[in-house]
């Protein structure tokens, strides 16, 4: 690998990162309380905020026309694997302050796979649309397809990719499922990136 | 002579078959009444009635049960709150023969109340009350051999009840739900202790000027005539049983005025407050790190990312001391109703909980709105939503009003809170020491120098 790929694999700040690490500031400063006999119940509203935000950004990235390119996909996953990380002591803030009734751990891990997970259900969706040359119908279709992936999750019973459930408790179907759809994704820039080299 | 003989030790066969039924028919009642005997009894109330909004003294008798619980459920909700349950779990101690377990508890006005008595999975005794046994009204206690002849001396709407000396609660808080005790001297006399108890505790005492043998000490009590102590009062019984008892001395704290005092006093303790980091310092600290990770992470490269890194675990580390000292908060205090040398103090508590769970108060509160709660081992278990608040009262106690609060209380005392103040008659002075509020009223009229007698 050549200094120069090194240096690309480095993350940097987009606009995507620097605009996720101010709604999720933006979110905690709001929900903070003021005064000091209200109750802090500022954790819920900036764990949705973060892990929703990662998920619309994979979304959004995967539907992007711009994604098609191998080596945009793998700074994407990256930018997304490092703003998870940069948001977390906000998070973090947010949960010592309220003590809410869930796992602070579940909360932080489940946002950088929801995000990853988003981008790839996006990916396939593109990438089926440009197969069947109906590209065009994506703003219709990737509005419509979120819809749809909700309410089936809704429908199925335990969130399993629901942002503004998913961090309150862990879930093992969750898990599974984000496993699966992170690993897909990952998976497969990965094997293009070995392609590009080769 | 042969058949004389048989007839002769037929005789003394039908003696000897008749002495064993004799002892099988005494065994068999003996085993049988000591199987009818119950392992287990209750008695809630004072003379077994139940005062539903009252502090209620609970007494459970168990025979040979070592470790016996006493499980009691009650509803304590109505057609607005719906269902609100609130428990009592005490053990008996863990011993065999007779043991008694006492207690004062709260009692709300129930919708229903069940108990049972139960040593592991086995039932030794179990009851219930429906919302039809509930009443409110306090008891007027009649200390007589024919108690029945002093009915006619109450208000008809009055609940007149004859109890026993050894009915009688030792302990303020068990008299909560009593408004008057009659003794006319035909009974064993009560303690002077358990007297005064009383009427320090709000309860209108009617006692025989000159009883017969061994109510010497409580005729003493009324040597000056009729007295207000501490809350209530002490005066003579009337002569004549059935004829309308005389107007009350005007008591320091009639019973609606320290119902309303208390859940004042209750209302007016600080908000128990969580200390979070201030909002400001939340904003400040935000916003740099915003900046911080992005233009670290703007520069690029291997400095700007490692950078950022290390501003990332040095705000993972420092998270932890945003934590609010203190999760569950609790404010404490106390009220003093205080009257003629004594008083009823009543602690008071206000709880808040920043994440869900259950706090516990050491010994029995009673909420000042109905919500569920339990009363175990002897603390108070109160659970709470997250974020939750409730008030509680604890159960009232007497004391001896200290020399330099009088003093205070002689000028014009301590300023009121605005909340305690509303709910108190305009004569009333407030002296603050520590977190305690000693509410005195300075009506004019005898007062009793009785301090020193229920120590």
């Amino acid at each position: 690998v050549s200094r120069a790929d090194r240096s690309a694999l480095l993350p940097q700040a987009g606009p995507a990162l620097v605009l996720l690490l101010g709604a999720t500031a933006v979110a905690l400063v709001v929900a903070w309380p003021a005064r000091p006999d209200v109750a802090n119940a500022a954790w819920s509203p900036v764990a949705v905020v973060r892990v929703g935000g990662l998920a619309l950004w994979g979304w959004l990235a995967g539907t992007s026309p711009t994604s098609g390119a191998p080596a945009t996909r793998r700074d994407e996953v990256l930018r997304m694997l490092v703003a998870a990380l940069a948001s977390a002591p906000l998070e973090a803030l947010a949960f010592v302050g309220s003590a809410p009734a869930a796992s602070l751990a579940w909360s932080l891990a489940v946002a950088a796979p929801l995000g990853v997970t988003a981008y790839g259900l996006a990916w396939a969706l593109a990438a089926a649309l440009r197969r069947t040359r109906l590209a065009w119908l994506m703003p219709l279709a990737s509005p419509l397809a979120v819809a749809g992936v909700l309410l089936l999750d809704l429908r199925i019973g335990p969130p399993l990719l629901l942002p503004w459930l998913l961090p309150e408790a862990p879930s093992l179907a969750a898990a599974a499922t984000l496993a699966l759809g992170t690993a897909i994704p990952v998976w497969l820039v990965l094997r293009e990136a070995r392609r590009d080299r080769a | 002579m042969n058949g004389s003989r048989t007839g002769v030790v037929a005789v003394r066969g039908d003696a000897s078959r008749a002495r064993r039924t004799r002892w099988v028919v005494a065994l068999a009642l003996w085993v049988g009444l000591a199987a009818a005997q119950p392992r287990a009894e209750l008695t809630i109330g004072v003379a077994g009635e139940p005062v539903a909004g009252a502090w209620t003294p609970v007494r459970a008798v168990v025979r040979d049960a070592p470790g016996a619980t006493l499980r009691l459920d009650l509803d304590a909700g109505g057609l607005e709150r719906g269902e609100v349950l609130q428990g009592v779990r005490a053990r008996v101690a863990d011993a065999g023969g007779v043991q008694r377990l006492d207690l004062t508890l709260p009692l709300p006005a129930w919708r229903r109340l069940t108990w049972r008595v139960e040593q592991q999975d086995r039932v030794l005794a179990s009851g219930g009350l429906g919302a039809r046994a509930r009443d409110g009204r306090p008891l007027a206690l009649v200390l007589s051999s024919r108690p029945a002849r002093w009915a006619p001396s109450f208000p008809s709407d009055a609940r007149v009840v004859g109890a026993a000396t050894s009915d009688l609660p030792v302990d303020a808080a068990g008299w909560h739900g009593v408004a008057s005790l009659l003794v006319d001297g035909s009974t064993v006399a009560p303690e002077p202790r358990t007297v005064v108890t009383a009427a320090a505790a709000g309860v209108r005492v009617l006692l025989p000027a000159a009883g017969p043998a061994g109510y010497g000490p409580l005729a003493e009590l009324l040597v000056d005539g009729p007295r207000r102590v501490g809350a209530g009062s002490l005066e003579p019984v009337p002569a004549t049983p059935g004829l309308p008892l005389p107007d009350a001395p005007l008591a320091d704290w009639p019973r609606g005025l320290r119902a309303g005092v208390v859940a004042a006093a209750a209302e007016a303790l600080p908000a128990p407050t969580w200390r979070h980091l201030p909002k400001p310092w939340v904003l400040i600290g935000a916003v740099t790190y915003v900046l911080a990770v992005a233009a670290l992470l703007h520069v690029g490269g291997a400095p700007g990312a490692a950078s950022a890194a290390l501003v990332v675990g040095a705000a993972a580390l420092a998270v932890p001391f945003a934590a609010p000292p203190e999760p569950a908060p609790v404010e404490r205090g106390a009220v003093v109703l205080a009257g003629a040398g004594l008083g009823m103090r009543v602690p008071l508590r206000a709880i808040a909980r920043l994440p869900e769970g259950e706090s516990e108060l050491a010994g029995p509160y009673r909420p000042v709105e109905a919500r569920p709660l339990r009363w175990e081992g002897g603390a108070t278990v109160v659970p709470l939503p997250a974020g939750g608040r409730a008030r509680l009262t604890g159960a009232p106690q007497l004391v001896a009003v200290p020399d330099d609060v009088r003093a205070v209380a002689a000028g014009e005392g301590d300023p009121l809170p605005e909340t305690l103040r509303a709910a108190l008659p305009s004569d009333t002075v407030g002296v603050l020491r520590g977190d305690t509020w000693w509410l005195l009223r300075r009506p004019p009229g005898p007062t009793a120098g009785l301090a020193e007698a229920p120590r």
